[in-house]
């Protein structure tokens, strides 16, 4: 655990990629709880807030996680095709109507909170 | 200039070595007085600290692995208008490490429609094709990893 707690900048890519089992989210949560108000994270996850209960396979640990996560965040919603595409869709071997894209933006471009 | 080769020497022999190879022109001027005494030291330790800050950097850099290195100069903005490019240069700040606060990328429902040729030349999602053409398919998003 210390070495998960030496560092002043932690990043965890890819959150919600799998789904935890408890003995692991139990460690995730005494990780984040370890870190709270002692050391920055970033995470990186394409599951919504709202799964992580789910994911976790506890809403109640997934909460106090939230929470400690949460209390300090900066939350940058990011919306859109994948930035890995762009050449494609700029080239136009992507499908996509350019108009829908535009749509598509204004629909779901995700404002970015500032919570503190 | 005798003086000013011992410098030289000695900064080198501490290990400091570019500060021993500061430009002439800040040693010069410091030896005509143009600057004072603690605006001299402050300026060769800079370039020296500065030097390797970035040497530090490079290493780490190379340590880490990285397949391409991106910088956030070359991030297309207009390419994700619903990204905050302020909010990201701030982050790119790092003052909010200082404060301890973490940051959430929250890169879901990045749906988009494989293109057709893509699904079916490649055969890479596994998309039933009846579906292929209603609407937009959530498809994997794919933002880290």
């Amino acid at each position: 655990m210390r070495v998960y707690l030496r560092p002043r900048l932690l990043v965890v890519d890819e959150v919600g990629y799998l789904p935890l089992d408890p003995l692991a989210a139990n460690l995730f949560f005494q990780l984040v709880s370890a870190r709270y108000e002692k050391g920055s994270m970033i995470l990186t996850s394409n599951k919504n807030i709202g799964e992580w209960g789910e994911l976790m396979g506890d809403p109640v640990l997934a909460t106090a996680v939230l929470d400690r996560l949460l209390h300090h965040c900066h939350v940058v919603n990011i919306r859109g095709n994948s930035y890995r595409l762009k050449d494609k869709i700029k080239t136009g071997i992507y499908s996509t109507p350019g108009a829908q894209v535009g749509q598509f933006y204004s629909v779901a471009g995700g404002s970015n909170e500032f919570r503190r | 200039m005798i003086e000013l080769e011992q410098a030289r020497h000695r900064l080198e022999e501490l290990g400091l070595a570019q500060a021993a190879q500061s430009p002439d022109a800040i040693l010069e001027a410091a030896s005509r007085g143009q600057s004072t005494d603690l605006s001299f030291l402050n300026e060769l330790l800079e370039a020296e600290f500065q030097e390797r800050q970035r040497r530090n950097v490079e290493v780490r850099m190379k340590l880490a692995h990285l397949l391409y290195r991106h910088t956030l100069r070359e991030f297309d903005f207009t390419f994700q208008p619903g990204i905050d490019d302020r909010l990201i240069r701030e982050l790119a700040s790092l003052a909010f490490i200082g404060r301890q606060e973490n940051v959430l990328l929250d890169c879901r429902s990045i749906s988009f429609r494989w293109p057709n040729r893509w699904r079916f030349a490649e055969g890479v999602r596994g998309e039933p094709a009846g579906q292929a053409d209603e609407g937009v398919p959530e498809t994997a998003s794919s933002c880290g990893g």
